[in-house]
């Protein structure tokens, strides 16, 4: 395979870029200078070498513990889980949210093969365990999946003695948290259930 | 609503076709082959954004490709036009609705429309699945909660049947999500059938009545539930509208006129709006707690079997529907099993009707009425009792092979198909 076969292959592996966007990517990469195509590349070479997940909630981090584990100010006795670390950028832009993370990877999904032992759970569970801890939030998608992983969790948390409770009105049904604003989400921790 | 034009590429055998459309709609008249029904086909892909034939849109794209484009432009009462075009380039359907993308479920229902073809005998004579789709379309295009509820149910109950194939190993705390998650949403979708059904009950009963010419000829309808098992230990409330036996009266039906037989030139007179009639006529349909709990104890009483089968049993996606003649002797017979071919066609009709009054109701508006061929199945007598139903200012698109002999005021302009083309007459 030659070397343009092969970033277009690359390019269509990524969620949401088909054979056809993949194809124009590449080709527009061509045409630029040559610093700065490989700007690009030296960005994913980076990401890829200085990113790592952070030992405790499991978010992206350059460190062993991420920016939002290491800050004082944020309230430990809090753990707000997430599907994907993407979403603990949306709920910190709404600014309403104290405590801290924790990024499952992923959700329960058997159509997929995804199982438990896909998503960080034992972390969680370690964490949640070590004490410390007084509530946990669910938030989870309020799809099918996130709802799914959402009720397996709280059957999994609430033995170790944690109060456990779910993002509540805000969200619409079968929304997805990536495309729900800021105001919404603080709405929807603000206004949490418990389970 | 109005179709006001429809453009096709690559749709069955219209290569390309671009087509201004009456607003009374149209005869369609050409011999058989030459895509009549294809015609209705696509006017009715842009309301559900797929074949109402159960055609793959491998196969509803023209021979040798994979792709097709069909735009409609439509127009409701007191509102703006609005342009549905859907796209289908092998597995991918893209969608745009005034120029915007969207998601087809976001779309559904956008542009309405009912389609009445000799198939729908089907509906009463084929398999479960066919009434189970009848009750789903017609409640989804009524009922924004109903769509959503199908539509997540029909996802969980995929993860849970995965689950499931996991055989009897399969680990209870991985199947509690998802059969949680195929209550939640199973009850509103059982729930919100048996409201439909004992709500229109009486409508059904009138129509095929008419439809019949004789108030022995009016049908009940019975909800066959996997999950509310008759003669059960179920509430009682519930085992009642499980039972949903249609008190049909008709001596109070007749005397309000609503079973007033048409008059002998077919007029729209013996068309009744369900608008004026008033809406407490059902009787409470269950709670969605009772409807949860009976769901939850089926699903118990058959877990081990699901496990055994590695398949989920219970729930609103195995259900039926029955329809039922009254004998003079007071007994009942299943139309499904021992009814005749007249009798299923009776049935079938007024499942369609009740479709076209049930949408105007629900949606405030009147769907365009599609029908392919159906006056040569028809006696003269039901035929009219079909032109009858419609509205006036209903858009209606029929096809026939050959010229239509009905006594009807029914003033549509003629067309013809040849070579892909539909050209007037
Ligand atoms: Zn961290």
């Amino acid at each position: 395979m030659d070397a343009i076969d092969t970033l277009v292959e690359e390019f269509a592996r990524l969620p949401g870029i088909g054979r056809k966007t993949a194809g124009r990517l590449t080709f527009f990469l061509l045409k630029r200078p040559r610093d700065e195509a490989l700007r690009l590349a030296h960005a994913i070479q980076d990401v890829t070498e200085r990113v790592v997940f952070c030992s405790r909630c499991a978010n992206v981090s350059e460190d062993e513990l991420c920016a939002i584990c290491r800050d004082p100010r944020r309230d430990p006795r809090l753990i707000c889980v997430v599907e994907e670390a993407s979403d603990i950028r949306i709920i910190e832009r709404s600014g309403g949210f104290r405590g801290l993370y924790h990024v499952l990877h992923g959700r329960l999904s058997p159509l997929e093969g995804r199982g438990p032992d896909t998503l960080t759970l034992e972390l969680l569970e370690r964490r949640v365990g070590e004490g410390g801890v007084d509530e946990v939030i669910l938030a989870t998608n309020p799809d099918v999946e996130g709802e799914a992983t959402a009720l397996f969790l709280q059957r999994r948390l609430q033995p170790l003695g944690v109060r456990v409770s779910r993002i509540a009105r805000g969200i619409p049904m079968g929304g997805d948290i990536e495309f729900v604003d800021e105001v919404t989400i603080g709405e929807a921790l603000a206004g949490r259930r418990e389970l | 609503m109005i179709l006001l034009s429809l453009e096709l590429q690559g749709f069955r055998n219209f290569t390309s076709l671009s087509l201004p459309l009456d607003s009374r709609g149209a005869v369609l008249e050409a011999p058989n082959g030459r895509g009549k029904t294809n015609f209705l086909e696509a006017i009715h892909y842009l309301s559900l954004f797929r074949s109402f034939r159960g055609a793959p849109d491998s196969e509803v794209a023209s021979f040798g490709t994979r792709s097709f484009v069909l735009h409609g432009e439509l127009t409701r009462e007191g509102d703006r036009r609005t342009g549905i075009g859907v796209a289908v380039d092998g597995a991918r359907k893209r969608l745009a609705v005034d120029g915007r993308a969207g998601r087809p479920a976001e779309h559904v229902g956008t542009a309405l429309s009912v389609v009445l073809c000799p198939e729908d005998i089907r509906l009463v004579q084929g398999s479960p699945g066919r009434r189970r789709r009848y009750l789903d379309v017609v409640l989804a295009l009524s009922s924004a909660r109903y769509f959503h509820a199908l539509q997540e149910y029909r996802r969980v109950l995929r993860h849970r049947n995965s689950v499931l194939q996991s055989g009897t190993q399969a680990d209870v705390a991985l199947l509690e999500p998802w059969t949680e998650g195929l209550l939640r949403h199973g009850a509103v979708i059982l729930r919100e059938r048996l409201r439909f059904l004992t709500r229109w009950g009486p409508r059904f009963a009138e129509i095929s009545a008419q439809l019949a010419g004789t108030s022995a000829g009016a049908l009940s309808w019975r909800y066959e539930s996997s999950s509310l098992p008759a003669g059960e230990a179920v509430e009682a409330s519930l085992r009642q509208v499980v039972s949903v036996e249609q008190p049909v009266s008709i001596g109070q039906a007749e005397a309000s006129g609503m079973l007033a037989l048409p008059d002998q030139d077919g007029g729209p007179a013996s068309y009744q709006p369900a608008a004026r009639r008033p809406s407490a006529d059902f009787p409470d349909a269950p709670g969605l707690d009772d409807v949860t709990a009976a769901l939850r104890a089926e699903l118990e009483r058959r877990a081990w079997l699901e496990r055994r089968r590695g398949v989920t049993l219970v729930g609103p996606h195995r259900d039926d529907l029955s329809f039922h003649s009254l004998e003079p002797s007071g007994a009942e017979r299943d139309l499904r099993k021992f009814g005749s071919q007249g009798e299923q066609r009776t049935a079938a009709l007024s499942l369609r009707f009740l479709e076209l009054e049930v949408l105007s109701h629900e949606r405030g508006e009147l769907p365009v009425v599609l029908l392919d061929d159906v006056f040569s199945e028809l006696d003269p007598r039901r035929s009219r009792e079909l032109l009858g139903f419609l509205a006036p200012g209903q858009q209606v698109f029929l096809t026939t092979p050959k010229p239509l002999a009905l006594d009807t005021s029914l003033d549509l302009p003629r067309y013809t198909i040849a070579e892909g083309t539909v050209r007037a007459a």
